[in-house]
């Protein structure tokens, strides 16, 4: 509503967006949250997992939720000062949000002690946070903003677009990693299927790099003509090794490959990867 | 970097006000509200978590498992039970097992299997049983975990 704010007082026209931006955000934090908040293994990860390795989680997610903001916000944002306002209200939608529908669901209740509590929320509140951060490139109206965000996007560095790839590998691959399919497929696959997974991963991969390329194409964009072996190794490649990496990283904070041999673990991050994949594909040509 | 970006957007932001479009300057009260309960809730959900991690000492579950009734249904007789662990460790697929004893003899064993006991918390279930347990000694007890 650009037209209208415009004949606003700037100050009241200020409120009412942020109000606005704030309700777009509690929509974002539940759409992207839900199959988490209905995941019995996420309920109970809060107070099994390694408290260490959450606060690490926690810590490191803020960083991300910030850049996140620059690129992708709730909200049009003017400075880093404003996207780290941004990633806390972030958090506080995804702590609200998380508290609510766990509390809808019977999944807390009065009587339980601070600490169930505070665990079943606090993974689930970095979900809704950065539900609520995707709020804006999936469920606003408003052309100019998106424009605008879009813009930053195809402005973004080489190392931006690689920061967006990890946003998109660790949002999907903690939804999915706590759940104790990601191990039992993994025991299900021989080495031969492990091989063939990650070959069709990479294959994925590229084909979404390919899209993103063919977009930039077709609208025009200078800077994207590039060779496949160029594309494939700057972003495929160095994509993969990515998503490998954080697949192997959130799997260990949430301690689902402890004591299991390296070649277990490797089977078991090349399993996660698949999701991450998509997740840090989809993350350039979505977000 | 950071500095960087902040300079691109200060540009951005003129850029914006010559063109005289709807660019939000200060950020509004209810924002800086909101977003100081973030860091509050942020804050208190990390030293809650660290607080269990660094200064608690790592106990096994303890578990205390106390009856809390014993009804007559249509087959029998439900005891309904309770699980404290006291411990910091969670236990998962906990075993209990209850059994009527008269005398050294055991009459009846009924059992159940908590999907989770979690540290500090409560949890609640129930046994059957065919006879009546008022009418001898009922003893409750847990009798394995699996690490979750």
């Amino acid at each position: 509503m650009p037209s209208e704010s415009k004949k606003d007082k700037p100050e009241r026209s200020d409120t009412r967006r942020f109000f606005v931006d704030l309700a777009r955000a509690f929509g974002g934090a539940i759409l992207f949250s839900f199959p988490m908040l209905m995941t019995m293994e996420l309920w109970f990860l809060g107070f099994y997992m390694n408290g260490l390795r959450l606060t690490i989680f926690t810590l490191l997610t803020i960083p991300l939720l910030i850049g996140l903001s620059y690129f992708d916000g709730f909200e049009a944002t003017s400075s880093v000062w404003d996207d780290t306002i941004d990633t806390f209200v972030a958090y506080a939608v995804g702590f609200i949000s998380a508290t609510a529908m766990l509390f809808l669901f019977g999944v807390i209740e009065f009587g339980m002690s601070t600490d169930e509590i505070i665990g079943k929320i606090s993974v689930q509140a970095i979900v809704g946070g950065f539900g609520a951060m995707f709020a804006r490139s999936l469920l606003t109206g408003d052309q100019k903003e998106e424009e605008e965000s879009e813009k930053r996007q195809r402005d973004a560095s080489y190392f931006g677009e690689l920061f967006l790839m990890a946003v998109g590998a660790v949002f999907l691959s903690m939804s999915v990693a706590p759940t104790e399919e990601m191990t039992l497929i993994s025991y299900k696959m021989t080495d031969w299927h492990t091989l063939a997974l990650a070959v069709a991963t990479i294959l994925m991969m590229h084909a979404f790099v390919y899209s993103v390329e063919y977009r930039d194409f077709e609208q025009e964009l200078p800077h994207h003509h590039t060779s496949f072996v160029d594309s494939f190794l700057r972003f495929t490649v160095v994509g993969y090794a990515i998503v490998l990496l954080i697949s192997f990283y959130i799997l260990w904070t949430f301690g689902s490959i402890d004591e299991m041999a390296f070649a277990e673990k490797l089977k078991a991050t090349i399993v996660l990867g698949f999701p991450a994949a998509i997740g840090a594909s989809a993350s350039r040509l979505i977000l | 970097m950071a500095e960087e970006k902040s300079k691109d957007n200060e540009e951005n932001q003129t850029e914006n006000n010559e063109e005289n479009l709807p660019r939000r300057k200060e950020t509004p009260v209810w924002e800086w509200i909101i977003a100081a309960a973030g860091l509050i809730m942020v804050v208190a959900a990390l030293g809650t978590t660290l607080y269990r991690a660094v200064i608690e000492e790592s106990t096994p579950p303890i578990l205390e498992i106390s009856v809390t009734s014993v009804e007559p249904t249509a087959n029998g007789y439900h005891v309904k039970f309770n699980v404290k662990n006291t411990g910091n460790q969670t236990a998962a697929g906990l075993a209990i097992e209850g059994e009527l004893k008269n005398g050294a003899e055991s009459v009846e064993t009924s059992s159940a299997t908590l999907a989770y006991a979690p540290a500090h918390s409560e949890r609640g279930g129930g046994l059957y049983f065919t006879k009546n347990p008022q009418q001898f000694d009922l003893q409750i007890r847990a009798t394995g975990y699996e690490k979750p």
